[in-house]
């Protein structure tokens, strides 16, 4: 593959309406009496969310509540029984309106950490807990209280005008996708009266409408088609900035042109920095798995990926099982903080050596907002087993005992990345009531347009999508619902220099370590045979030569020491992940060079570019037994030329060696190799 | 008098605006957020329910899925293309419009007409997909977005597994950080899913030197359901590989090659060529390589370091060298930069507990100070915080390593001769502090 792993995912080719609806008004039904005791994802309506942990039962018990807000769900048991009474957003007594519970803070940013016990924190958290409001503080909730003279009423999905076609959040404004999808527009808002069965031919479909949470949900046809365009929102509060799941692919490398590969931190920085020129308060949040193999090239790449995140202010940062692969000490090296506030890796569930060295969760203070961010990886996950230096604890207990702490510590909205599957992360928060918000990475693909609803739970969930090619935009408002758009990281954005010197460093790293000191030493070749060099084919395999020296196979190296266009100043030719698809006689699916094979451009320069012994196999017996009077027999000639042949139906699968999915998705259009590919290196044996 | 009557005006106006100014601050500032109903006028009393209406949909569109929402599509090989037909109908009364929502995959709306629906009639959708590089389990799902109010969104999935006809779990082995002159050993599961049965010959490791120490055992078994997703291989075998002491200090990423054969008939359609690989396309599973005629490659990709019984944990400014001691660079300090620094001390090993580190010879000793705290530790590893103290002095003091020793210097001593002592080379740069 061509430079694997720095290869960032390439779009498909699907096509997608993107549209937002303009002066669409909102209303969010979770913020009735319906959803008492919720932690308030909205703040306008009263929200006496700090005693959310107290109440949460209510909501649970609350048939509505209990039935979730999932679209497809059937008619909630007591639905029938509920009064039709429309929500009303001011019907909130004052005394539930949310707890300011923090002092004119303004909007300095403070940080305070668990596992770390500094005195400024503890200032911070007793501060913090003094101002939280408990329930018996704040007095009856917006269900009225415990005195039960709560209104139970109809959720009323979110009131949506006519759609219109609208561009899709990108830089420069441009369709995500091609809106050819634009389906004919259907108004989706319903009221409170279509629930009551006795105003409708069709009881049964009415009473389950009830039950679409617009908020999160995709909608109906006609309504918010594609993802939201954050460049219309109000000013938020906070943005959570949600990222995830990079595995490993730290920069798009170019090899199939950077306008098909989403991804990389460069753009993510410019991204964010767009976002804070706008005077948004960032809370930069990364669920884990920075990288994807194992030694120390990994452990390089998450050192320098860390790096990356730590200048674009991350707050917080989890694990994921790939970064578990790495040795305690390189994690160590990487996540332990000599002060909290230098501090970004927290975990509720991972423990390096001693829980000292990570915190179990962080608390973030913006405005009014006290952001509580904690991560979990589910040992399900983990490919492996982890060192014995390290501790990955049950996922529930450390959900609920973290929860516990960052309520102690005065979050008033708390948010879990999780690393693992979303049935699994569901279940987790249908079992750990109370966070706000759940981010969850590890699944392919791209994120949703719409947070999800979570059947038998209050809290939301969003997912990064693979790879890093999305950031997730989460804004939190003191009077309305939240937003939440992704936004894919495309060559629109345009490189930061700051991280483009980070990879330069990187690869600066690389070189000076070189291949021994990344662990990397010559393999045999299973065939035993060794690598003579293109030219050396080329002496008898004259046609064939000609072609391949006209092909871009001749440039592969090349391409690396010098690259092209806008990745012209990074040289990458001490990266073995690309060397392994840019020289010759190098295994490209593990990155190691084989014995003879290709080692540096001063030692190697009969192995530059990808040759011919790349696909057909090491030609030294076959060469030399080829020479005059070599002295070997007929029969053992033809049977070294057998062993060099590659019929051309074969041939289709070494190509995807190098031109695999990341680096090459063209390859895999159909017919591609059979009418693009192939006939550009077209060859056949001697002349 | 007269006052009085200015009076009462003057009331009016301070408590009116007293009321005006304290309904917006409790309310005022808000934006107006009263849903469907607009604060333009044209919703009033009259038309309020009309005006509702409008925004609800009575369509009595019914999307019926035919299908199963998620199609398990079983076993596929890395590179190869997937394709799923899911029928969806239109069981209401009206016409049912559907869209394409988020996907992970290319979907295809049938043949529909403006994606339009008639009441019963259906259609299928078409999901289509190349399975991916380093999966283990593929998934593809495609949302689709209906004017149904019962199912405004259906989403669409199919997974499987992604399987060569050798794999290994895990497929990246890591035999972690190991003392130095001691043996330790790792294991790994290889599955195959060969029709012919196959039998293990030998293994070797890319690395000669590991090869050399290295004893391999294989144990087969047959999978079953705690092999999760490789239940259903046809052969397991667990490879345990025991290197003895020996292998040089450092990091180490080699493959562990193992050769098998065949047992089963020959199947001579099946017989395999010298460069094919039947999971070319994915660096997750092994590469199968015909080196014999007969014989089979697969290969697992291992890392791991060896380490001596004293190191450092490593970070942006301490290193080790090759001659494996550690530099710790500071560079040039000023006055508002600090003065007190930290790192760990790593002892590792199972007589860690027989061991007392100390902070011995330091150099010089009139601007460099170093102590060693209280321990953590798990397993055969412990952490010993070191401080170190700087003393800034009324002149510049020069420790860069320009030139050869012209550096701080610091041992970490332990008291146990099967430990030996480390040196660390602190490289700083001191500027005048009053």
């Amino acid at each position: 593959m061509l430079a694997l792993g720095c290869g960032v995912a390439t779009e498909t080719a699907q096509t997608e309406t993107g549209r937002t609806d303009i002066g669409r008004v909102e209303t969010d039904p979770s913020q009735g009496p319906l959803a008492k005791g919720r932690p308030s994802l909205d703040r306008h309506v009263a929200d006496a969310d700090d005693s959310f942990n107290d109440v949460s039962g209510l909501a649970a018990s609350s048939p509505l509540a209990a039935a979730g807000s999932d679209p497809t769900s059937l008619v909630p048991p007591a639905l029938s029984e509920l009064p039709p009474v429309p929500r009303h957003w001011d019907e909130t007594p004052d005394s539930t309106r949310r707890v300011t519970s923090f002092t004119s803070s303004g909007d300095e940013l403070r940080l305070s950490f668990g596992g770390f016990q500094h005195e400024s924190d503890r200032d911070l958290q007793s501060q913090a807990t003094r101002l939280v409001a408990t329930p018996q503080q704040t007095g009856p909730t917006s269900d009225g209280g415990p005195d039960g003279d709560s209104v139970e009423v109809i959720q009323t999905p979110r009131a949506q005008l006519e759609a219109r076609g609208e561009l899709v959040p990108t830089p420069e404004g441009t369709p995500e996708r091609d809106a050819t999808m634009v389906a004919p527009t259907v108004p989706m808002a319903r009221v409170a009266r279509d629930a009551d069965p006795g105003k409708s031919n069709s009881p049964s479909t009415v009473a389950k409408r009830t039950l679409i949470d617009p908020s999160t949900d995709p909608g109906l046809v006609g309504g918010q088609a594609g993802p939201e365009d954050y460049q219309q929102w109000p000013q938020p509060d906070v943005v959570l900035f949600v990222t995830g799941d990079q595995h490993g692919y730290i920069e798009p490398c170019g090899c199939t042109g950077l306008e098909n590969q989403k991804g990389g931190v460069a753009r993510r920085f410019t991204f964010m920095d767009q976002l804070r020129s706008k005077g948004w308060d960032l809370v930069p949040i990364d669920g884990g798995n920075q990288i994807r193999r194992i030694g120390p090239q990994a452990a390089i790449k998450f050192e320098k990926s860390s790096q990356a995140l730590k200048q674009m202010k991350y707050k917080a940062v989890g694990f994921g099982p790939a970064d578990m692969r790495l040795s305690a000490t390189d994690l160590i090296s990487v996540a332990y903080a000599e002060t909290p506030e230098d501090g970004m890796f927290v975990s509720g569930n991972v423990v390096l050596i001693d829980p000292s060295f990570v915190p179990s969760h962080k608390l973030i203070r913006k405005g009014d907002w006290a952001v509580g961010v904690t991560s979990i990886l589910d040992p399900d996950a983990l490919e492996a087993r982890v060192e014995e230096e390290v501790v990955v604890g049950p996922i529930k207990e450390s959900a609920a005992k973290v929860l516990k702490e960052m309520n102690a510590a005065g979050a008033t909205y708390r948010v879990l990345t999780f690393f693992g599957s979303e049935d699994t992360a569901k279940q987790l928060m249908v079992d750990v009531p109370g966070y706000d918000l759940i981010v969850v990475s590890s699944g392919y693909g791209e994120p949703t347009y719409r947070p999800q609803s979570i059947e038998g739970s209050d809290t939301k969930l969003i997912v990064t999508g693979h790879k890093g090619m999305f950031a997730g935009l989460v804004g939190l408002y003191d009077d309305r619902p939240l937003r939440y758009a992704r936004v894919p990281l495309t060559h629109e954005f345009k490189d930061a220099p700051e991280m483009r010197r980070l990879m330069a460093e990187y690869q600066q790293q690389l070189e000076q370590l070189g291949l021994s000191g990344l662990g990397i030493s010559p393999i045999p070749h299973p065939s035993g045979e060794k690598f003579v060099g293109t030219k050396t084919c080329g002496k008898c395999h004259t046609t064939a030569m000609d072609v391949w020296e006209g092909s871009q196979h001749a440039l592969a190296t090349e391409h690396i020491v010098k690259p092209p266009k806008e990745r012209g100043d990074i040289a990458r030719h001490f990266d073995p992940e690309c060397l392994s698809c840019h020289v010759t006689g190098w295994n490209p699916q593990h990155y190691q060079p084989y014995e003879t094979g290709y080692l540096s451009l001063e030692k190697s320069p009969h192995l530059l570019g990808n040759g011919c012994e790349n696909c057909h196999g090491p030609g030294a017996s076959h060469a030399a037994a080829e020479e005059e009077n070599s002295g070997v027999s007929e029969e053992r000639k033809k049977s070294l030329r057998l062993a060099m042949q590659l019929p051309l139906d074969r041939a289709k699968e070494h190509c995807m060696k190098c031109h695999d999915l990341d680096n090459s998705p063209d390859f895999h259009d159909e017919d591609a190799f059979e009418d693009v590919y192939w006939p550009e290196i077209e060859h056949y044996g001697t002349d | 008098m007269k006052k009085f009557w200015l009076l009462i005006p003057l009331a009016v106006v301070l408590g009116t605006s007293f009321a005006w100014a304290m309904n917006y601050v409790q309310y005022g500032h808000r934006k107006a957020y009263l849903g469907e109903i607009t604060m333009d006028g044209t919703v009033h009393a009259g038309n309020v329910m009309e005006k509702l209406a409008e925004y609800q949909t009575d369509a009595n569109a019914v999307a019926e899925l035919l299908t199963e929402k998620t199609y398990d599509f079983g076993a596929l090989e890395p590179g190869a293309k997937g394709k799923h037909e899911f029928i969806i109908k239109n069981s209401g009364k009206e016409p049912l419009r559907l869209e394409v929502g988020a996907s992970t995959c290319k979907c295809t709306l049938g043949s529909l007409n403006k994606n339009v629906l008639a009441p019963g009639e259906s259609t299928p959708i078409t999901l289509e997909w190349t399975v991916g590089n380093d999966v283990k389990i593929f998934e593809q799902s495609a949302e689709i977005r209906t004017n149904d109010p019962i199912r405004p969104a259906i989403r669409l999935t199919v997974n499987g597994l992604v399987i060569s006809d050798i794999e290994f779990q895990p497929k990246k082995v890591t035999f972690g950080e190991v003392l130095s002159g001691e043996s330790f050993e790792f294991s790994t599961k290889m599955y195959s899913y060969f029709d012919d049965p196959i039998e293990l010959v030998d293994a070797v490791f890319g690395s000669e030197e590991m090869t050399e120490l290295a004893e391999f055992e294989f144990e087969p078994f047959d999978p079953s359901a705690d092999d999760d997703v490789y239940q259903h291989a046809k052969q397991g075998f667990r490879i345990t590989a025991k290197v003895k002491p020996g292998v040089r200090q450092g990091p180490i990423v080699t493959p562990m090659q193992v050769r098998f054969k065949k047992t089963g008939e020959s199947d001579a359609t099946n017989t395999p060529d010298p460069k094919d690989s039947t999971d070319a396309t994915s660096e997750s599973t092994a590469e199968i390589v015909l080196a014999d005629g007969e014989t089979y490659v697969a290969s697992a990709e291992c890392a791991g370091r060896i380490i001596g019984s004293l190191s450092m944990i490593e970070s942006s400014k301490l290193k080790t060298t090759s001659g494996g001691s550690y530099v710790w660079t500071l560079g040039r300090l000023d006055e508002d930069d600090p003065l007190e620094y930290k790192a760990f001390v790593v002892l590792k090993g199972s007589q860690q507990d027989e061991v007392n580190l100390t902070i011995g010879e330091v150099y010089p000793d009139d601007v460099i100070q170093a102590s060693i705290g209280k321990s953590v530790g798990r397993g055969n590893m412990k952490l010993f915080p070191i401080q170190l103290k700087l003393q800034a002095g009324q002149e510049l003091v020069d420790l860069l390593g320009k030139s050869k020793d012209d550096f701080g210097i610091l041992w970490v001593e332990s008291d146990n001769p099967k430990v030996g002592r480390m040196k660390v080379a602190v490289k700083v740069a001191l500027e005048p502090r009053p």
